[in-house]
């Protein structure tokens, strides 16, 4: 029953093939001078309306760009984001170096001076750590023991209140300790420097509550 | 050492050394086709070799006819047949020593498998033992799949007796190891299983899938045919069998798709048999131990490659599994947990190991991050790279990201660690992966040194280089 009924309006179609092709071919061609007809009307003043679509078309895709370029310029890594005023709780590490084949038992201003090469170096790492430099407070030589090579001293950092994650891995005495024998470790190839330290002479404890002392 | 992979049969045509022993028997050399086809002088007997078939017999239809044979390290290059009844008579067929049966599978072309040769020195090299090739050549040289697999049977009942006769002259069923490739695996199972599981030993080498499939475990090789069965599989897509048949069911990259086969059939003959003969190459690697396949129990090969499953606790203190002859450190625990799955990754050719370090990565952004690593090795002019790309990986606060990688050679002492991140986006910002620590652990070699980086800012697609350092004593 069903197919019958739909092959009867099939065959009509067939029968008038032709007739049909050339009114649908002459509908287009008149819907489409329409259309050109239409774009060419002015719309706001003398702009016509192909041209305004033309700028809308512009407009949306300079919002867009505009858009993605600003955000990405504007991003703001929220792990760069941090307010020093909130760290409040000390976390202080002591250690010692020795420095290698260099005896100062009898030039204790050369010794001195090495020291203060030390803290300032001490300062520079910590302070250009990525992941430590904002927690970075200050860094102090403590004593020169007589007649040896061994330098001791003492880094405070300050953190956040709540700081059970950071004292275990961001401010744990191997991440502290890791980021001079790094950096020991790299400076061992270069030569000739005065303040060598081997990586193996460099040690850190977990200190007390201040480093002022 | 070079495994050819010649075919062979074009060079049997040419052949100089035909022996023709009876007038259906057409016995051909196909090794050393000059030095062991002649009887060498001082030898009082010809060397008896696998049959070889023309193609039109597998077209015409063999009729099962199973020839045993025999090899020692006294006569390494010269096969004995033996008789399946009056064994006893020939001297070198020692039964206090461990006997191997190497069964061979399905053989269309009739031609002998090219890796007979190279098996049975392998084989000799591990153990002073008897090693009897199983020839039913005549039997699986056949167009027809169906009557080759009806011809297993057949095989298995007749070397089920040969063992039952080496029984009665005083063998024990615990010395006995058989090897069996494709179809010859599910003939080692039926053996196994006539015997009550009491066999010493079986070893599949990609068992056949086609028409295995889905069939109950007394129709196909399992674990229950042997004392221990260990299963290597490297086709399971095409020729070979999906799932686990043994005690340790090895999967080499997966178990179907293999490194280096022909993705496309314009390969003509090697796409279909590349994948299913590289299991048999494999097994040949590890017994030479050029090869050291160590394979990780895993639950799928997805989990071994995000690197979920690299520690073997329960081996202790063996390491975890390795591919090869000599199982004896791992048997007692495998036959204990029943059935385990391992997993391992190949390069594409020959010698197949991968250096496999695993890697440990700390980061601590606040938030997410996902993203694929490169990782680069570099030891003097040397450079490896490895692309771990088949999941993003999660970093998260404070917690170890875990990955695997993988690389075709092994570089060492390495110099240079370079690392790269990227996370696939196009449009946006560029993230940073901030790293407290980054860990790489070397699989193969434990005696060599950790090697760890702290302190690093990897910005997203900019590759970070870095001399690693031994890490500190603290183990989390």
């Amino acid at each position: 029953m069903n197919d019958s009924m739909e092959l009867q309006p099939f065959e009509n179609n067939n029968s008038s093939d032709k007739t049909q092709t050339k009114s649908f071919a002459e509908r287009v061609r008149r819907g489409l001078e329409r259309v050109r007809r239409g774009l060419e009307t002015p719309v706001v003043g003398k702009l016509k309306l192909w041209l305004v679509l033309l700028i809308l078309l512009f407009a949306i895709i300079f919002v867009i760009v505009i858009s993605i370029t600003l955000s990405i310029v504007l991003y703001q890594d929220p792990d760069d984001k941090y307010d020093v005023r909130s760290f409040v709780v000390p976390r202080v590490f002591s250690g010692s170096v020795r420095v290698a084949n260099q005896n100062f038992s009898k030039n204790t201003t050369a010794l001195h001076g090495l020291a203060t090469q030390l803290g300032v170096k001490l300062t520079t790492l910590y302070g250009s750590s990525h992941a430590l430099a904002r927690y970075f407070k200050y860094a102090r030589i403590k004593t020169l023991s007589k007649g040896s090579v061994i330098i001791e001293f003492c880094l405070e950092f300050r953190m956040p209140l709540d700081s059970d994650q950071l004292v275990r891995y961001t401010l744990s005495r191997e991440m502290v300790s890791a980021v001079l024998r790094q950096h020991l470790y790299d400076q061992a190839g270069s030569g000739g420097n005065p303040l060598y330290i081997p990586p193996t002479n460099a040690s850190m404890q977990v200190g007390g509550p201040s480093c002022s002392s | 050492m070079v495994i050819s992979l010649n075919n062979t049969h074009a060079n049997h045509t040419a052949s100089p050394g035909e022996v023709v022993t009876g007038e259906t028997k057409l016995i051909r050399c196909w090794v050393n086709q000059t030095r062991s086809c002649l009887p060498t002088p001082g030898q009082d007997s010809e060397c008896d070799n696998f049959t070889d078939l023309f193609f039109h017999e597998s077209f015409i239809g063999t009729n099962l006819y199973v020839r045993l044979l025999l090899y020692t390290r006294a006569k390494l290059e010269c096969g004995q047949e033996l008789p399946h009844h009056t064994f006893t008579s020939q001297p070198l067929f020692n039964l206090s020593r461990p006997t191997a049966f190497v069964i061979h599978g399905y053989r269309p072309t009739g031609a002998p498998p090219i890796w007979i040769d190279h098996l049975v020195h392998l084989l000799a090299r591990q153990e002073d033992m008897n090693i009897l090739v199983v020839d039913w050549n005549r039997g699986a040289c056949n167009l027809n799949y169906f009557t080759a697999i009806a011809n297993t049977r057949g095989t298995a009942a007749n070397l089920t007796g040969f063992i039952q006769r080496m029984q009665d002259e005083g063998a024990s069923l615990d010395s006995i190891h058989l090897i069996g490739i494709s179809l010859g695996a599910h003939v080692a199972g039926f053996i196994g299983a006539m015997l009550g599981g009491k066999i010493g030993r079986i070893t599949g080498l990609d068992p056949a899938g086609p028409m295995f499939a889905g069939v109950s475990p007394e129709e196909r090789l399992d674990p229950s045919d042997a004392q221990f069965v260990d299963v290597l599989h490297t086709d399971m897509d095409g020729f070979g069998l999906r799932g686990a048949h043994g005690h340790i069911d090895f999967y080499a990259n997966g178990g179907s798709d293999q490194p280096g086969c022909p993705k496309t059939i314009f390969s003509g003959k090697a796409f279909f048999v590349c994948d299913h003969q590289r299991s048999v190459f494999l097994y040949l690697c590890a017994l030479n131990r050029t090869c050291n396949l160590t394979a990780y129990p895993c639950s799928s090969y997805n989990d071994f490659l995000n690197g979920q499953c690299l520690q073997c606790e329960a081996f202790k203190p063996a390491s975890c599994p390795v591919l090869g002859y000599d199982m004896s450190p791992w048997k007692d625990t495998l036959v204990k947990l029943g059935q385990t799955r391992a997993f391992f990754s190949t390069s594409n050719e020959f010698p197949y190991s991968k250096t496999s370090y695993r890697v440990d990565i700390v980061t601590w952004n606040q938030y997410l991050r996902w993203g694929v690593v490169i990782l680069r090795l570099h030891s003097g002019k040397n450079v490896m790279e490895t692309r771990m790309d088949h999941n993003r990986y999660r970093f998260e606060q404070y917690t170890s990201t875990r990955l695997l990688a993988q690389f075709d050679e092994d570089l060492y002492p390495i110099q240079k660690i370079s690392l790269r991140i990227s996370t696939g986006n196009v449009i946006g910002p560029r993230y940073k992966l901030r790293l407290l620590r980054i860990r790489i652990t070397p699989l193969n070699q434990p005696e060599r040194p950790l090697m760890c980086r702290y302190d690093i800012i990897l910005e997203e697609n900019m590759e970070v280089s870095f001399r690693p350092l031994p890490c500190s004593e603290s183990n989390d």
